[in-house]
């Protein structure tokens, strides 16, 4: 479903944010992307969105080359970006009718999606209030509903959690279940490892642009002897440091 | 004081345009650059002086004639500077309040340990600087085209000086007073709804009623000798509203330092009024501001039902729309600046009185003359191009996106489509406002149907063109990163190079048509269609432009 192949991005001709990696998102897989602030995360998943030009390598998403098919690449894509305040002077419906439209989904889909997921969020009865009144984790859990709208094969989810409360935090961890289990792909960055433990069917840790480690969390503590997961994480990055 | 600077100097940056790092667009914006200081700085400057210092100069020959108005000399400085001071509380309401109430910066520096006052005192500054920059440019011109004709000694030098520096701070005084009392106890202004704007729309109409009120029926004959009495009653009305302003001249005019004091006690006081009131009402005003009231809870079987499937590119389309009406900065910045320009003329017009330019060319048309036409002619397209440039709805296009801009980049729809999109929302606006005003003046001018479509076709094709050249500057290098919306405009240099363009282009085209006219004898009628063609093609050029070179530029842009 995602295929990222020695892959680099410099900006300003010097500053290598991310440096030659390749990594697959598999069909009904989870995968959580871990790393320091900085560390090239959110860089990896704007290009995987199209957001930013790669240097260099080759990027496909459902089938489809990002540069060469971007339409049909984006068209598959579901993707929650790192900030949610956007378009706060529209209203949330005027703001999900743009994005459904936007993404071909007919009327009588737009409804039931709507209906279900802002009643799993609990935003049913403010749709018709701009979005300036919404508060943080309002903004967030729309976002959230945006990208998933159009049922969207991939999902690609920068830092979904932040923001949103327990229960709405469980009812996105519960969808992406949902969606692996039906044969999509859910790639998101988190900095919380209990999460990544609790939900990805395998990790990459990436650090100053450089992939450190991939594959089941299961492996990764069988390669280490201590078995907290945030100390095994800590103990790699400063291995890299050393 | 060294936490002033540092906060005031922070407070600057946030507004400032960033410099593209790239050599190739560095040397694009040097060479704007130079054109608009060539073709606004300097023409606005020399006109400001010439302006001045003919007024003036008018008035000392009214003296000569008549010693008892002696004291008058400077009313021609004092009208102008008071204008200035106008111009200062129209435009500094909007950013008083949105510096000091709405800046993305409040929410995270409340919480450290700064005194209020210190706060208050370093974002008026950081307001005074970058607002008062052009200001600066009017007023030094003003002082210079006055001690031209006056004489110019070390005292009225270092006066004047002071004064240019110091004559912003009373208007943004008052605009400080009226925002903070607004703020504190009123619930006018809640999450920049667009009753901020309908009270600047509000501070624009009576400003303009009392100016033209006061103006009416003086023609420009009469002007100097009833400036020379010191019979202008826009004047006295003025001076009791900035009474710095008639010290400060009184101070210049008669070498009087007690008057030069005043001015400055004055100044002091009034910024002390301000910063004991903003002391005592800041901090309670910004925590009435509450972004999480909830204006509309409606249940979701009602909502719903506005859930249907439409065409994205309507959706889109109003998309622009809303949020361009909807943000009061915008919404005032790009929709109600349209208006300002027919009260530009009508006051133009009025100052001039009977004997004007205008009625002139009006009557040459009316009586068939070539000369009316070709005036005509240029003016229309003259005055789409700087509507269409000044309004900054293309210029600004990609820079009001901001953080959003990933937006355009992450969903499936092609540049091509979204950067069209925002062009004809442009073309919309800065047309419709241009076919009314085109009404207007065909009716005034008894037009006949035909020159109606050809006015109609320059105007069209002008807004077009300088659209599309607006939206190519925008993405050479958008204003992507600012604290408010108010910022996406305020300092966005591509407006600026827009005009400076607009400006070249209506220079060269109207000298090139009047040459073509009178020097090598083509008729007016082969001019007209040749224009129409020449602005078709070069609609056609910049639209290749920035549907190759321009989708590029947005491709590449990295936030």
């Amino acid at each position: 479903m995602i295929e990222v192949k020695n892959v680099t991005k410099v900006f300003n001709d010097t500053n290598k944010a991310v440096d030659n990696i390749s990594f697959t998102v598999n069909p009904g897989e989870i995968v959580g992307f871990i790393g320091p602030n900085g560390s090239g995360k959110t860089t990896t998943l704007k290009l995987l969105t199209g957001i930013y030009q790669k240097d260099e390598g080759d990027i496909k998403v459902a089938g489809y080359d990002i540069d060469k098919e971007p339409l049909e690449a984006k068209q598959n894509i579901g993707y929650i970006s790192d900030s949610p305040d956007m378009f706060l002077r529209l209203k949330g419906i005027e703001f999900l009718n743009l994005i459904a439209d936007i993404y071909n989904v007919s009327s009588t889909k737009r409804k039931e999606r709507i209906k279900t997921l802002t009643k799993a969020f609990g935003l049913e009865n403010i749709l018709d209030a701009e979005m300036i009144s919404y508060s943080h984790g309002m903004r967030q859990k729309m976002m959230v509903i945006a990208a998933l709208i159009h049922e969207p094969d991939v999902w690609i989810l920068d830092e979904p959690l932040i923001g949103l409360d327990p229960e709405s935090a469980h009812q996105l961890k519960e969808m992406m279940k949902d969606h692996a289990k039906k044969g999509h792909a859910v790639l998101f960055s988190t900095h919380v490892l209990e999460v990544a433990e609790k939900l990805c069917d395998r990790v990459i840790i990436i650090k100053e642009g450089k992939i450190l480690y991939q594959g089941t969390l299961k492996d990764l503590k069988k390669q280490y002897t201590k078995k907290d997961l945030e100390e095994i994480f800590l103990r790699m990055v400063q291995d890299e440091d050393v | 004081m060294k936490m002033y600077s540092k906060l005031v100097r922070t407070f600057l940056l946030s507004g400032e345009m960033p410099k593209s790092e790239k050599a190739k667009k560095k040397n694009f914006y040097i060479t704007l650059g130079i054109i608009a200081t060539v073709f606004i700085f300097i023409p606005c400057f020399i006109l400001m002086t010439f302006l001045v210092a003919a007024a003036t100069s008018g008035i000392k020959e009214e003296i000569l004639n008549n010693m008892a108005y002696a004291g008058n000399i400077g009313n021609a400085l004092l009208l102008v500077i008071q204008f200035i001071c106008i111009f200062s509380m129209i435009f500094g309401f909007n950013i008083i309040l949105n510096t000091f109430y709405f800046s993305g910066d409040i929410e995270h520096i409340l919480p450290l340990p700064i005194k209020p006052k210190l706060l208050i005192s370093s974002k008026f500054m950081a307001v005074l600087i970058s607002e008062s920059l052009m200001e600066f440019l009017f007023l030094i011109a003003a002082f210079l085209g006055f001690l031209i004709i006056d004489g110019v000694s070390i005292s009225t030098a270092l006066m004047s000086l002071i004064g240019i520096i110091t004559l912003p701070i009373l208007p943004l005084v008052y605009c400080g007073i009226i925002a903070l009392l607004i703020m504190r106890f009123t619930k006018l202004i809640k999450n920049k709804n667009n009753m901020l704007t309908l009270v600047m729309l509000g501070i624009i109409i009576i400003v303009g009623m009392i100016a033209i009120g006061y103006l009416n029926n003086d023609s420009i004959t009469e002007f100097i000798p009833l400036l020379a009495q010191g019979k202008v009653g826009f004047l006295d009305i003025m001076n009791i509203i900035f009474p710095s302003t008639y010290f400060l001249v009184t101070a210049i005019t008669a070498n009087n330092i007690f008057a030069f004091i005043m001015y400055l006690l004055i100044n002091v006081f009034a910024y002390l009024i301000f910063m004991v009131l903003a002391d005592k009402i800041y901090i309670p005003g910004v925590k009435r501001i509450s972004s999480n009231a909830m204006d509309n809870k409606i249940k979701l079987s009602e909502t719903i039902k506005k859930a249907e499937k439409r065409n994205y590119v309507k959706t889109y389309i109003e998309k622009e729309l809303k949020i361009l009406v909807r943000t009061p900065s915008f919404f005032s910045n790009c929709i109600l600046s349209n208006l300002l320009w027919p009260i530009i003329i009508i006051l133009i017009y009025l100052i001039q009185g009977q004997d004007n330019v205008i009625f002139e060319f009006v009557n040459h048309y009316k009586q068939g003359e070539a000369l009316g036409l070709l005036v005509v002619f240029i003016s229309i397209f003259a005055i789409s191009a700087i509507l269409t440039t000044a309004n900054s709805i293309a210029s600004s296009s990609i820079s009001r996106e901001g953080h959003h801009l990933p937006f355009m980049k992450y969903i499936p729809v092609e540049y091509k489509t979204q950067l069209n999109i925002k062009a004809l929302i442009s073309i919309i606006i800065s047309f419709g406002f241009n076919f009314i005003y085109l009404l207007i003046i065909c009716y005034f001018l008894e037009a006949t149907f035909m020159d109606f479509i050809v006015f109609t076709a320059v105007s069209l094709l002008s807004c077009i063109f300088f659209t599309y050249l607006g939206i190519y500057l925008d993405t050479v290098n958008p204003k992507l990163v600012w604290e408010d919306e108010l910022n996406a405009l305020r300092g966005n240099e591509n407006t600026f190079f827009s005009m400076a363009i607009s400006m070249i282009i209506a220079v060269v085209l109207g000298g090139g048509i009047y040459y073509l006219n009178k020097v090598v004898l083509i008729p007016l009628s082969i001019l007209k269609g040749m224009l129409i063609i020449l602005l078709l093609m070069g609609s056609i050029l910049i639209y290749y432009k920035v549907m190759n070179k321009g989708i590029k530029n947005v491709e590449e842009i990295e936030i």
